[in-house]
């Protein structure tokens, strides 16, 4: 199986971390941000009749690079013919919401390049998994590599898991409460303002360098 | 009135017609007395976005690339309107754009607040542009592409805390509908 990893961060990817939850021995991974290689890619690409791609969603779609590599796949006529080929897609807001459109592009794509899609997995809430410890993702990680699986042997994939997976579509009045509560604390912004502070630009977190002075 | 035109149209040789109109259209701004940024993206050198979050957590505001992009940024937190040109390759806006739509994040901020009952980014300026849309499509784009790129662009608008206040289709057929007069 070739697994495409999307991400613009390449290796240090939450799409990394997520490759590595069902990586086998035999299968052979690529990263699309290395923009230079995308020509020597669709010979690799050619040679495999699995393909996974996983990427980040960036505003609101694929990153750009991602986007560039499915145009350059399509100028390669019918280089993704009969191929069977699955996406897993993640953000890093919570809902899936999110995602929705993504996914829809996907069963266009596969019409344009002629490819049977084996379904879209999607996974919101994505940006800590790089530096979460694996146990602290074992159940999602079990998930995602049952349903690889059955991509490997052409199975459906379980629909629960998928579902599974993608978690609450959207937020409810509820959850939108407390977050406007824990907000006020400022527990939901600890994460960005550590970072800020231990590069030392917690004091300039709402710089604006583009105003007109 | 201010207008920022990003101008995703990848091709040098496809519909030129249609490029050609668009530009005679924003000419007529031009007279008008509105100020009109136009950025033809497949000109301007422009890297892919790293991912890397030095706009948030580092150089607040400011991307660590520094190339074609940061008159667009620049623009971007001056303008009333934004319009996104693109035509539809493989069912989907340009990877030209796309490349320079990643890169307006530095423009918001990495703190999150519900909005319409979504979670989003707060936006780093106070204001905000109106979003357009303009795309240019020939006889092989279908229905369902042309759909799921509004939707696409509706989303991009909550995203930005804005509104979509147009999305025009430019087919080339001559008497299309996709002045920028009502703006
Ligand atoms: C330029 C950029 C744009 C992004 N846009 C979105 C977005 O629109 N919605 C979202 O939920 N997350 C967005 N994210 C967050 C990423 O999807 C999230 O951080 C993800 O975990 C990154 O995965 P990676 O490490 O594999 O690249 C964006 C991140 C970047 C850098």
């Amino acid at each position: 199986m070739l697994i495409c990893n999307g991400s613009p961060r390449g290796e240090m990817s939450n799409s990394a971390t997520i490759a590595k939850w069902f990586l086998k021995d035999q299968d052979k991974v690529i990263l699309l941000m290395k923009g230079p290689k995308h020509q020597e890619y669709l010979d690799i690409l050619a040679a495999y009749d699995h393909i996974v791609f996983i990427y980040p969603l960036y505003v609101d779609a694929m990153p750009g690079i991602v986007k560039a590599f499915f145009e350059r796949v399509a100028i390669a006529d019918g280089l993704m013919a009969g191929k069977k080929v699955s996406f897993i897609i993640h953000s890093g807001f919570p809902e899936s919401v999110h995602l929705e459109v993504l996914e829809r592009y996907h069963r266009i794509l596969s019409k344009k390049l002629g490819f049977v899609l084996a379904d879209t997995i999607v996974i919101p809430g994505s940006e800590g998994f790089r530096l979460m410890p694996p146990k602290q993702n074992r159940k999602k990680q079990q998930d995602v590599m049952k349903l690889m699986d059955q991509f490997r042997i052409d199975q459906p994939f379980d629909d629960h898991l998928v579902r599974r997976l993608a978690g609450k579509r959207q937020s409810n009045k509820m959850r939108n409460f407390i977050f406007s509560l824990l907000e006020k604390t400022g527990i939901t912004n600890l994460y960005w303002n550590s970072n800020l502070k231990r590069n030392n630009a917690y004091n300039k977190r709402f710089d604006k360098p583009y105003t007109e002075l | 009135m201010r207008v920022c035109v990003l101008n995703g149209f990848d091709s040098e040789e496809m519909t030129v017609a249609q490029e050609r109109k668009l530009e005679q259209e924003l000419e007529v701004l031009n007279q008008k007395g509105d100020t009109v940024d136009y950025f033809k993206l497949r000109d301007r050198k422009i890297a892919y976005c790293l991912g890397c979050w030095d706009c948030w957590l580092k150089t607040p505001g400011e991307c660590r690339i520094k190339d074609e992009q940061e008159d667009i940024l620049k623009s971007f937190v001056k303008t009333d309107h934004l319009v996104f040109v693109s035509n539809v390759r493989l069912g989907f806006v340009t990877a030209t754009l796309k490349k320079t739509m990643d890169r307006l994040i530095p423009n918001f901020l990495p703190y999150i607040r519900v909005y319409q009952n979504e979670f989003h980014h707060y936006p780093r300026y106070e204001k905000t542009p109106i979003l357009h849309t303009r795309l240019i499509v020939d006889h092989t784009v279908e229905r369902d592409e042309i759909d799921l790129i509004e939707d696409y662009f509706k989303r991009v608008a909550l995203n930005f805390g804005s509104d979509l206040k147009s999305f025009k289709i430019i087919d080339g057929k001559g008497e299309e509908d996709y002045e920028f007069a009502d703006m």
